[in-house]
């Protein structure tokens, strides 16, 4: 039975870390910009994993990024200082709160938000010296933040996203009016 | 108040003054170690603190004797040595007041019918012992009537009681004395000064504070302070109490307070209670279900998960040794998913207020049998009874003890013999780890250093690998496999340059030696001990994918609760390891999954004979 086993599905990759673990919610046409998505993966413990969408077109048309940055208007987001379990000193943002800039080498620049309510807990500061991370590895390296939305408004603050099935019908339903 | 005071008693013998004696009393008095050797003297002493309504007990320890065997003496036969017969208590006086020094401590509380009581009561709560101590815990105007009775006797006897205040027997010294020998036959148990079984009775006493409030006079800053956080202070306390009174000269405390103790009016009363001092038992646990929390895991006041180490381990140890609350500890703990094999983990129980406790070694061993004909989820060796201060050394291994691990790896390309040589040379690999995402919700976040001080990687398919890791406590195994989206770094998606995954992981070794080993230790070396544990698991087509959680070795009470990853996880029958009480050929009897996703093989070389592993 093993050997059966072995020749049929066993180099099937196992489902990974964001299949295992996390949930995709989805933020579209971000401020009314066309195809502007991102993909909030939530945890059961509330963690959020604030990621680009393979459907924003920094992903879709494949283009190369050059710069991500974490200062926006005046205020840095990677100036967090936090301590404790609690988190005491995150800063609390908003979902349209900006994240960062990024800078592709077609001189097009996008501007990518927190998409929940909630702490920042951590920018992916390997972004700034490996920007490419970002289209190689949306859902994984190349994530953009932790947020932590407060326990008691976790559930409410998801609600407010969209979920994968509405997602996908809203990307066929793209698809279909290009056509 | 005094009665009128008899000065004129002189003679000794029948028809002394006003009062008879007992012909033999003098031959008995001269068995006492009294304050004064005037057999006149004391007799007078005596006959005033009767007056004022000591009992017999206590004329004996104000008169200063402080023998305990002096004590074993009825309160009879001291009527009879001390008193005239005038005096002596009729046989229908069933009832006397309450004593003014003792308010019946060591009348009432210390007679043939309250050692019946006390015996029954303690025999009601059903503990096995061999040996006992007693407690009492006393009123606190016991230390006022006492200070009042010694007053009064220096007032009117003066030079027999100069500098002797300190030198009069407690009343919990008498009440031992008095009490021990005749309780301890009724318990059929050794009476001791100190004892791991404690008899402890509680004397309360309505007009206690009653008879302090004049201390609040004397001393306002003193008590009123504490008078005012009244939640979880009491005003008077023994050792304020005591303390202020040494402070106070007698004609101070003359005026404050009645001298002699007047007479109570209520009664004290008593509760018993016993305790056993906690036994602790401690040993190494092995873990074979992948679908097995630590703890209860209770979500909402309902069972997430059926069973949990604690209870595998504890339930049959609860039912031999009976214990009101109990306590698991162990040197660090697994994950719901993850299994303990090797030699197990050393953990401790607690047993607070056991009601069995003495076993032989024989007879432990016998407990550790039914443990582990008891499940097959949980083993248990080196079980044995360990001192408190033993169970300290569990701790020492928690932190810069390594930790050996199999963790069973998926890699998105097949792995080449460059890639596994690469592996197996890294030595004392640092990684920088920040807190895991599933667990960075209730600890700090921050970017810790740990290190992987060996590998050896072995190859299972093309795209599979065991690898064998010694690490430093507290280094996130998982995490180091799969990444956690970057933040621990390097990780073997780096290391390999292609993406990596575990989807099995077993904790091989907690490098901490104790408890003493019982149970021989394999012959083989740990390695082929491991190599053929996990040989068993191969046979498993269909582990359940780690859905979680933490593979650090933590002591946080809420690790594996807190940790919800596991929400997904389907129960699955734990079908691995079972090499002690179950022929590992049973394995493909095993159910289907439910699990929702393909679940992976953890290996796949399952060439080697299934039975047979050890
Ligand atoms: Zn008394």
């Amino acid at each position: 039975m093993a050997e059966t086993q072995q020749s049929t599905n066993l180099e099937k990759p196992p489902p990974g870390v964001v299949e295992r673990y996390f949930k995709k919610h989805f933020r579209i046409d971000l401020k009314g910009k066309k195809y502007e998505d991102q993909v909030v993966l939530t945890h059961s413990n509330r963690v959020c994993v604030v990621c680009i969408a393979e459907s924003h077109p920094i992903c879709s048309e494949k283009k190369e990024v050059i710069k991500v940055d974490f200062e926006v208007k005046g205020s840095n987001r990677m100036d967090n200082k936090m301590s404790g379990k609690a988190k005491r000193g995150a800063q609390w943002l908003g979902p349209t709160a900006v994240l960062c800039e990024v800078t592709c080498s077609d001189e097009s620049k996008y501007t990518l938000y927190c998409c929940v309510k909630g702490q920042l807990v951590e920018v992916n500061e390997n972004l700034i010296t490996k920007p490419c991370l970002l289209t190689e590895k949306p859902l994984g390296a190349g994530y953009l933040a932790v947020m932590l939305p407060g326990l008691k408004h976790f559930d409410k603050e998801i609600a407010q996203l969209m979920c994968e099935e509405k997602y996908k019908k809203a990307l066929e339903e793209r698809s279909t009016n290009v056509s | 108040m005094a009665a009128p005071m008899p000065m004129d008693i002189c003679g000794v013998g029948v028809g002394a003054g006003s009062f008879t004696y007992d012909e033999q009393t003098d031959l008995k008095l001269k068995e006492f170690d009294l304050f004064t050797s005037s057999h006149e003297e004391s007799r007078q002493v005596a006959l005033h603190l009767h007056s004022v309504g000591c009992c017999p007990r206590c004329i004996l320890r104000l008169l200063g004797e402080s023998h305990p065997s002096s004590y074993r003496a009825t309160p009879q036969d001291l009527e009879r040595i001390f008193l005239p017969k005038e005096k002596w208590s009729s046989s229908s006086d069933t009832h006397t007041n309450p004593c003014s020094t003792c308010l019946g401590i060591l009348q009432q509380y210390a007679d043939k019918s309250f050692f019946k009581k006390l015996a029954g009561k303690v025999k009601q709560e059903n503990f096995e012992f061999h040996d006992h101590q007693c407690s009492l815990i006393l009123p606190v105007s016991l230390i006022v009537r006492q200070k009042a009775a010694f007053v009064d006797l220096k007032r009117k006897f003066g030079d027999i009681y100069v500098g002797k205040e300190e030198r009069i027997s407690s009343v919990k010294d008498v009440w031992k004395w008095a009490c021990g020998p005749p309780v301890a036959d009724l318990l059929q148990s050794k009476f001791q000064n100190r004892a791991s079984f404690d008899i402890l009775m509680t004397f309360t006493y309505a007009d206690s504070d009653k008879e302090c409030t004049f201390l609040l006079d004397i001393y306002p800053d003193t008590f009123y302070r504490r008078k005012q956080r009244k939640f979880g202070f009491e005003t008077f306390t023994r050792a304020n109490v005591a303390n202020a009174l040494a402070y106070t000269d007698n004609s101070k405390f003359e005026d404050c307070s009645p001298c002699p103790p007047p007479l109570p009016t209520v009664e004290c009363e008593c509760t018993v209670t016993c305790n056993h001092e906690a036994v602790f038992i401690a040993g190494r646990y092995q873990k074979y279900s992948r679908v097995l929390s630590q703890t209860p895991w209770v979500i909402d006041g309902k069972r997430a998960m059926e069973g949990s180490v604690q209870e595998l381990v504890c339930d049959q140890i609860l039912q031999t040794f009976r214990p009101t609350e109990h306590r698991l500890s162990s040197s660090g703990r697994e994950d719901v998913d993850v299994r303990m094999l090797g030699l197990g983990r050393p953990f401790v129980v607690e047993l607070i207020n056991p009601h069995c406790t003495r076993f032989s070694v024989e007879e432990i061993a016998a407990l550790q049998k039914r443990i582990n004909a008891s499940t097959s989820d949980v083993q248990v060796r080196d079980l044995q009874t360990v001192s408190r201060v033993e169970t300290e050394k569990l701790k020492e291994g928690e932190i810069d003890k390594t930790k050996k691990y199999s963790a069973f790896c998926w890699c998105e390309r097949e792995l080449t013999d460059a890639d596994l040589e690469k592996l197996s040379a890294i030595k004392d690999l640092t990684l920088h780890q920040k807190t895991p995402l599933r667990v960075l919700h209730r600890r700090t976040a921050a970017t810790r250093d740990r290190v992987v001080h060996s590998m050896r990687a072995e190859k299972l398919s093309p795209n599979r690998f065991k690898l064998q890791l010694t690490t430093q406590a507290g280094t996130y195994i998982k995490e180091f496999v799969h990444g956690d989206f970057g933040r621990t770094s390097p990780n073997m998606s780096e290391l390999l340059g292609a993406e990596c995954d575990i989807t099995d992981l077993d904790v091989e070794a907690v490098d901490v030696d104790w408890p003493p080993y019982i149970d021989p230790v394999p012959a083989e070396d740990s390695e082929d001990t491991a190599k053929s544990q996990a040989v068993t698991s191969d046979t498993v087509n269909a582990e359940p994918v780690p859905d979680a959680t933490d593979c650090r070795q933590t002591q946080d009470p809420c690790g594996v609760t807190a940790t919800s990853d596991t929400v997904n996880a389907a129960p699955v029958p734990d079908v691995t390891d079972r090499r002690q009480t179950q022929d590992p050929c049973d394995v493909n009897t095993a159910p289907d999954k439910t699990i929702d996703c393909d679940v992976v093989a953890a290996n796949t070389n399952s060439t080697t004979p299934l039975c047979g592993s050890e």
